[in-house]
């Protein structure tokens, strides 16, 4: 099953890790072609939380688009809170333009709450160049779902290595 | 040619390009449902009272003691013609927008989910606005403002849409009243 080291097997053998690595390169090509186009770091999101229901449930895909010098009150935008990662889906509630920036204050539709608890200390607002990394124009249910299920649960990750492992020895006979 | 496993393989390539292609469809048919072919809804509002008052909007440790404004309002609408066979759910907010230096302004009041054709015919009176308004310079001075309705069609595959109604009503906020 290993590839033998003759001449032709050889090269053989090298032909596919490359072609491995293009379908790799391309993927990511792919990724950072949408990031630009859009504008934002991240431009397909998959839904974590529970805090959009009814409208997202967790595993459901957003598309984002972030070329919007202003967003608007009732959108659906996707934001960083500065300094912390975790990237969160809600609703715009509330809206405060100048010709120098727009502060935001949002809140999930599944919360009684806004969501002034979890921006900074002392934040009563976000800022949307800063904070806002796109605004979700589209949406598909369920397909992300695998996504999380892999990253929560090793038991799935383990399970799909062994699988993609066992077709590439399958294969090869 | 035709092992097992080159069977699945074009089996779940067939069925993905498949399923790609009616998520499509569904997204393109359902936006040009929605454009050309909805009536447009009938809404008719009514703000009863707005009270403006000092303190926290909301309880809290993040909010600022600062002026902000209770409304009781009635909204009548019929949004039944928005449902579209894509339409997984309709979110209705009701938003008062009103200026300022430097910045105008737009806050939601109101907001209601509805799931199904059924529910959408809105017929509610005196009741009072989920949110209190507080501006960011804490103060309204009695600004002039707006209220309109307004609504997010979400479908169960493809593009969010938003519109909104083009009856408003117009209000000012009463100056803060001076006994505590």
């Amino acid at each position: 099953m290993l590839p033998q080291l003759s001449g032709a097997n050889l090269r053989q053998s090298l032909t596919q890790a490359l072609n491995f690595c293009l379908v790799l390169t391309t993927t990511f090509m792919f990724w950072k072609g949408l990031s630009v186009v859009t504008n934002s770091p991240s431009p397909i999101v998959v839904v974590l939380s529970g805090s959009m229901e009814p409208a997202f449930q967790r595993g459901d895909i957003l598309f984002l688009w972030n070329r919007e010098a202003r967003v608007k009150v009732g959108d659906i935008v996707v934001y960083n809170v500065k300094g912390r990662d975790i990237p969160i889906v809600h609703r715009v509630v509330r809206n405060h333009v100048s010709s120098k920036k727009q502060l935001l204050l949002t809140k999930g539709d599944n919360n009684a709450m806004d969501d002034l608890d979890l921006y900074a200390h002392r934040q009563y607002y976000l800022d949307r160049e800063q904070e806002v990394i796109g605004s979700v124009k589209a949406y598909v249910p369920w397909i992300g779902y695998v996504t999380i299920l892999l990253s929560e649960n090793l038991w799935a990750k383990y399970m799909l290595l062994a699988g993609m492992g066992f077709l590439a020895v399958l294969q090869r006979d | 040619m035709f092992s097992t496993f080159q069977r699945i393989q074009q089996y779940c390539g067939f069925v993905t390009t498949v399923t790609l292609f009616l998520a499509v469809a569904i997204s393109v048919s359902s936006i040009i449902q929605e454009h050309y072919f909805t009536d447009i809804p009938r809404i008719s509002m009514n703000l009863q009272s707005i009270d403006v008052r000092f303190g926290k909007p909301h309880i809290g440790y993040n909010y600022k003691r600062q002026e902000y404004a209770l409304m009781k309002f009635d909204l009548e609408a019929d949004l039944t013609p928005l449902f579209t066979w894509n339409t997984k759910q309709l979110f209705v907010y009701l938003a008062a927008t009103y200026p300022g230096k430097p910045y105008a302004n737009k806050v939601v009041v109101w907001d209601a989910i509805i799931r199904n054709k059924e529910d959408a015919l809105l017929s509610l009176s005196d009741i009072t606005a989920d949110y209190s308004i507080y501006d960011v310079t804490g103060k309204f001075n009695g600004r002039n403002a707006t209220l309109s309705l307004e609504w997010n069609a979400q479908p169960y595959v493809g593009l969010l849409t938003w519109n909104k109604g083009s009856e408003r009503e117009r209000f000012a906020f009463p100056q803060l009243t001076p006994a505590r």
